[in-house]
């Protein structure tokens, strides 16, 4: 890396160089066969120069060629790309624990066993139709720029999950666990699984209206993809925030806090910087549902004439290859306050309303203003505060400024989801179709 | 490259083994408003390698050829674990062989094309987009993608194809107070950089249908009959239909697998689908798979009646239905998985009018907006659609999300037009993308819809 440092810094007013080495094994599970078992290990190194005012960029996967790498960020750098923002130096970061050894340690054999037991435990003696994951990676990662900094970490991390598909469809009830090194995943939350598939089973056609919705975890999504929208400094740039003039004002029920959350590092993947070098903090998005701050990164706190938060990093809208991407103003360490009602209690206190477990087309629809309507995958349909059984055909729609006032209650329990590490939340007056 | 590739493969101790390496080049550009946000060109390569020993099929991907001796290691071992644990031995079905280097009909390659053109065509359309004054945003990427693949087996097959896609998309925003509506734009292809050349009437539509919304009212949600037009008959046999005639998808669902027996009679009799990638000049062309198999044209869909599915060479032998050359990755960083190629729905012989008779009252839409599935149940937005009464299209709709079960609707499907339209841009993420994905079909009368209002 320092080799290209000084062969890039001949040709650019600054320079930052990013690396990454990753190393993934996973397991996939289906009913009681191992299915999948699959090894990757890659690495990148990527370069971004700054030339009078302008930014350039390259990638590769292979060294083989440092000038033929310069060469293509120098033709990037032409096109004029501007880059008002320098690159920081960045020194006395905190420590943060991300890195177990442990994680070597876990062999193809070890995660055939657990894939084994959770599926044992979901299976109800092979009758549910089961899939089971379970995923070790490392990843090793590495900043220099050309006005000294030089940050490096590296991470483990674990995850296992055990889901059971409702019959007929590919839409299952699922829970996920994640640690920085393996862990049996805990059969607390196994037997939620089981015990929410069991309850709903039969199928049942509710009438549509206006009724609670306890958005679950692993339906976060819906709502979170629509708030990340909303806060994003490139979109409070671009003007298609609904939330452009509301810093301060109460937004959402006083019952919703959000915090970015990059530092805690009882979860894996903790960051005490992002990946353009910035140091990252812990903050409130969302406090008592009052609106607090915009995320951003460099180019878009320069836009904005404000402080950068922390918040660049290398990820695109479905995951994506981090060298490939360029830094942009991203949430990835999201947490919601927790509440306290226990699932029982949000359940008790739903009169008529759906349980969303999984969504369809969280990522179509106006999603700048807010809207949303998605298919369930599945629902379960709750009444007097009893669970029914699996809604078929309906959907759930609204707008996230309206539905986020709405909400009754917070779960005591957070859980990964897609997009964060949230709570169930129950809100009211949402609008359900169905045929 | 096969040489050296040959070296890699004579290490591997296993029943059947094959590598691919793949040179990646892509050339991207985009525009936020009026804001060139990235330009460049990048070339990254990697390796796949997948093992059969012993009854187990394994994968390993990898980046540096250092490492190809540990990925080995791990291939192979985790090839025997699996095959210890399955009830029943993988086995892949048999398939002819090839030696073949093959290189696509591209009307201009657009690797031939200077960087700056490919910015002041994007830039016209992008400004075209941008003119007017209820627009407030726009992103505009330009990219051209080349896969060039190397494929050996340890069967004898070698293989060199190149893939090269070329296309423009993006999305126009426009406000008005505080309402915010977005439109897909796009074009682009799978033969050549002329299909980005002289689009510019493609934009300028979507920029009046992004500026009608703001006055179009949201639809109400509820059960409509529709008529969709081909880019969402397209993505309705894709997202509902297609993906459950992957046979990966369905082999571990036993219900759906029940379900899908070559034979049921699961869609009215107006219902032919097929998928092709032999198409030439079609997006989802290819001529070899990326497990070294010849690809070819196959009906999955007769009068309503299953009678074929899209294999890999592992579900072909598994099913014990025949190879249908349709397994497919993403690039070096994925082993291939079942994926279509160009799937669409047969056109029948009602003219539009016809259609809008039939319906009577109901919805036209249009345009795909995204879709997912999960089993038989399945999500898509429509861009924008119209009332429709007493057979005339009356006001604009916005806000538009459907909803629906699989085997209901291919039986509601009650009419379908003479008219068809492939789609010039994909993008499935089934686990990995595949831009190349491609779909269509006419415009076609679907009853009892849900739609979701707001």
């Amino acid at each position: 890396m320092e080799k290209l440092m000084d062969i890039a810094k001949k040709h650019a007013d600054q320079v930052e160089i990013f690396s990454i080495d990753k190393t993934n094994k996973s397991l996939k599970y289906t009913n009681d066969i191992p299915k999948d078992l699959d090894y990757k290990k890659s690495s990148g190194i990527s370069i971004r120069l700054i030339k009078d005012g302008k930014i350039g960029f390259a990638y590769t996967k292979n060294l083989r060629d440092r000038k033929q790498l310069v060469e293509n960020a120098l033709k990037s750098l032409k096109g004029g790309v501007e880059a008002g923002f320098d690159f920081p130096l960045t020194k006395s970061i905190k420590n943060l624990d991300t890195y177990s050894d442990k994680i070597n340690n876990i062999s193809s054999e070890m995660m055939v066993k657990e894939a084994e037991r959770i599926t044992n435990k979901i299976s109800s003696r092979g009758e549910n139709e089961t899939l089971a994951v379970v995923n070790a990676s490392e990843s090793s990662l590495r900043i220099i720029n050309s006005a000294g900094s030089d940050l490096a970490t590296k991470f483990s991390s674990y995850y296992a999950s055990g889901n059971i598909i409702m019959k007929g469809s590919a839409s299952s009830i699922g829970r996920m666990f994640v640690n920085k090194d393996f862990k049996k995943m805990p059969d607390k939350l196994l037997n939620e699984v089981l015990n929410l598939y069991n309850q709903s089973k039969n199928p049942v056609e509710p009438n549509g209206g206006k009724m609670k919705v306890l958005f679950m975890p692993s339906s976060s999504i819906t709502y979170l993809w629509r708030l990340l929208s909303g806060t994003s400094g490139e979109n409070l740039y671009k003007k298609v925030t609904p939330l452009a003039d509301k810093i301060n004002e109460k937004v959402f029920s006083e019952k919703l806090t959000i915090y970015n959350d990059p530092t805690n590092d009882n979860l894996p993947g903790a960051r005490s910087f992002d990946d353009e070098g910035v140091k990252t903090k812990s903050y409130k998005l969302i406090d008592k549902g009052v609106f607090k701050k915009f995320y951003n990164n460099l180019n878009y706190a320069h836009k904005l004439d404000c402080e950068p938060t922390g918040n660049g990093f290398r990820s695109g809208m479905w995951g994506g290859d981090e060298v490939t991407l360029r830094p942009s103003p991203s949430v990835s360490h999201l947490r919601i306050q927790k509440g306290n009602s226990s699932f029982k209690d949000l359940i008790s206190m739903m009169d008529k309303g759906i349980i969303v477990e999984g969504v369809l087309g969280a990522h179509s629809g106006n999603i700048p203003n807010g809207d949303y309507s998605v298919g369930m995958s599945p629902g379960i349909y709750v009444e007097n505060g009893t669970i029914r059984g699996i809604a078929k055909d309906i959907m759930v729609a609204g707008n996230i400024y309206d539905t986020l006032k709405n909400i009754v209650a917070v779960g005591d329990t957070n859980y990964f989801g897609h997009g964060g590490y949230v709570p169930p939340l129950l809100c009211e007056n949402v609008s359900v179709s169905n045929k | 490259m096969f040489d050296g590739l040959k070296k890699v493969l004579r290490k591997i101790d296993a029943d059947y083994a094959d590598i691919r390496y793949e040179k990646k080049n892509v050339a991207s550009i985009t525009y936020n408003g009026r804001e060139l946000k990235k330009i460049g060109e990048n070339f990254s390569d990697g390796y796949v390698i997948r093992v059969l020993k012993n009854g187990g099929f394994s994968s390993v991907s990898f980046t540096k050829e250092k490492d190809a001796e540990q990925a080995i290691k791990n291939a192979v071992k985790h090839a025997e674990i699996l095959g210890s644990k399955s009830k029943n031995e993988t086995k892949l079905a048999d398939v002819e062989i090839f030696k073949d280097n093959f290189k696509p009909n591209l009307k201009e390659d657009p690797r031939e094309v200077d960087i700056d053109e490919k910015l002041e065509i994007l830039k016209k359309y992008n400004n075209i987009c941008l003119n007017h004054d209820r627009i407030i945003n726009t992103t505009m990427s330009y990219f051209d993608l080349s896969r060039e693949r190397y494929f050996l087996s340890t069967e004898g097959a070698e293989i060199s194809e190149e893939l090269v896609t070329t296309g423009i998309s993006g999305r126009i925003m426009s406000k008005d107070g505080n309402v915010i509506q977005n439109v897909r734009a796009g074009v682009g292809g799978s033969d050549g950089f002329h299909n980005i050349r002289g689009r510019e009437e493609v934009f300028e539509k979507k920029k009046k249908i992004a500026i009608d919304l703001l006055n179009a009212e949201p639809v109400k949600g509820g059960t409509y009959n529709c008529i969709i037009n081909p880019s969402l008959t397209g993505v309705f046999t894709h997202e509902a239909f297609g993906h459950f005639s992957e046979a990966d998808i369905i082999e571990d669902l036993p219900e759906m697998r029940k379900k899908m027996q070559l034979g049921a009679q699961l869609g009215s009799r107006k219902v032919n689908i097929i998928d092709d990638p032999t198409m030439p000049g079609q997006l989802g062309f290819y001529r070899y798979d990326d497990e070294g198999v010849k690809s070819r044209k196959v009906q999955l869909m007769k009068n309503g009646k299953l009678v074929g599915r899209l294999h890999s060479r592992r579900t072909a032998h598994k099913f014990d239905e025949p190879v249908t050359g349709h397994t497919v990755a993403e690039d070096y960083r994925y082993a291939p998985i079942v994926r279509m190629g160009n799937i669409y729905l047969q056109p029948g012989e009602k003219s539009f009018d016809d259609l809008l008779k039939e319906l009577d009252d109901g919805l036209y839409l249009l345009d795909a907006k995204g879709g997912q599935t999960a089993g038989e149940n399945f999500t898509f937005g429509a861009q924008y659609g119209y009332v429709v009464k007493n057979g005339k299209i009356k006001k604009m709709v916005r806000d538009i999300n459907i909803s629906g079960n699989l085997y209901k609707t291919l039986k509601n499907i009650s009419a379908v037009g003479n008219d068809f339209k492939l789609g010039e841009l994909g993008g499935c993420g089934k686990g990995q993308m595949n831009r190349r994905s491609c779909h269509g079909g006419p415009h076609i009368i679907i009853d009892n819809l849900i739609v979701g209002g707001v």
